[in-house]
């Protein structure tokens, strides 16, 4: 017969996927209800202004509207809409980091550390694609739709890794201190 | 501390490099194979999944888009939204190769590729069923919140984080470092030591009569 702890041990990962899932469900359910929605675009024009406020910082030209970043000389412009304003990769995370058996002190540091990191990692793929649909459409679609999408949930990835061993760790000295 | 101490950071470098490599591949030299070939499985399987209805055989739009048939409607799905369900495999295989253990990485490698093409059959089929539904309601109509959840998941959450998912989930040893789950056992060494591989292995290293070696 199994013991106890191993048993606990043994369910973990099952428990993990179960309580993930349901977070990441839930999450992507409130995200698309209307107030929410809501408060989803008026985030994606506050980080569109924040983008804005880089380039300029930076010694770049650009124009911004509600959403849309446009460059003046070439007249291209990008828009963060649904899904470009990282909100689902950070649902992502909350939900890995809520799954997780850990202290909620640790928890809230990951929530706000990781959606921090990947808000600003979030900046610099918006101001990478002003800059690349300016030179090339064909790789802008690349780098848009596919490749900046997949890096951030890698990044989001070994955030969450890295979280992971600072609660092993916190919870290694915690078990040397009793 | 160099990366090849830090798992993660060995990870995060070589699965960057890799996604972009594969990913750049793809979009020149594999897009146009894959896309036929997920045409060819939709055609095929689109009957199974969505029954009578569904016209087994996909017209290619002077665009590049997809036109379908299904419920008796017809309608084109442009190109750009037909790629969403082909680019799923070389983030796969660059999260797997960038994974440690390239040689306990084939079978994951293989299963996860077979898996995923069918993942990525069904969530076009999905698409186009719930678009049918779509264009069959009345004008002027408003899409439930069901429909809008179902479509959003599809087109811009799953095709996206399935080949994370589903690379933590086949690949033994990543899983292991990154939750110390490898088996039913926690990790006894520190984060990034490599997992017991197998029942035999732990047996031949713990010794007869329970001994480690």
């Amino acid at each position: 017969m199994r013991q106890p702890r191993a048993l606990a041990a043994a369910k973990r990962p099952a428990r993990f996927a179960l309580i993930f899932g349901g977070c990441f469900l839930l999450g992507v359910g409130i995200l698309l209800t209307p107030s929410v929605h809501a408060v989803d675009v008026q985030f994606s024009g506050a980080l569109v202004k924040i983008s804005h406020g880089i380039i300029t910082l930076c010694g770049g030209t650009a124009e911004v509207q509600k959403a849309v970043l446009r460059a003046p000389a070439s007249g291209f412009a990008v828009e963060m809409r649904d899904g470009c304003n990282a909100v689902n990769v950070m649902i992502l995370l909350w939900s890995a980091v809520l799954a997780f058996p850990a202290a909620w002190r640790l928890k809230a540091l990951g929530l706000v550390a990781g959606s921090l990191i990947i808000q600003a990692l979030n900046l610099v793929r918006f101001i990478s694609l002003f800059y690349l649909g300016q030179y090339s459409m064909s790789w802008f679609e690349l780098a848009h739709g596919y490749l900046w999408e997949s890096l951030l949930i890698l990044d989001t990835m070994v955030i969450f890794w890295l979280w992971v061993n600072r609660v092993s760790r916190s919870e290694a000295v915690r078990g040397a201190s009793q | 501390m160099a990366p090849a101490n830090r798992p993660h950071s060995r990870f995060l470098l070589r699965g960057s490099a890799l996604l972009i490599v594969l990913l750049t591949v793809w979009w020149l030299l594999l897009l146009n194979p894959m896309l036929s070939m997920l045409r060819g499985s939709v055609e095929v399987f689109g009957g199974l999944l969505l029954g009578g209805s569904f016209r087994p055989h996909v017209v290619e739009t002077p665009s590049g888009g997809w036109g379908f048939q299904v419920h008796g409607v017809g309608f084109d799905m442009p190109r750009s939204g037909v790629i969403t369900f082909s680019f799923g495999l070389p983030v796969y295989w660059a999260i797997i190769l960038a994974a440690p253990g390239l040689r306990r990485s084939l079978r994951p490698l293989i299963l996860g590729t077979a898996l995923l093409a069918m993942l990525e059959t069904v969530l076009l089929l999905l698409l186009v069923e719930l678009v049918a539904r779509n264009t069959l309601r009345p004008p002027g109509g408003v899409t439930p919140w069901h429909s809008q959840f179902g479509e959003y998941m599809v087109v811009t959450v799953i095709p996206y984080a399935a080949p994370f998912l589903m690379a933590v989930s086949l690949h033994r040893e990543l899983r292991w470092q990154i939750f110390g789950w490898g088996g039913a056992e926690p990790p006894a060494g520190p984060a990034g030591a490599s997992p017991p591989r197998s029942k035999k292995q732990r047996r031949r290293e713990i010794g007869p009569g329970g001994q480690r070696r």
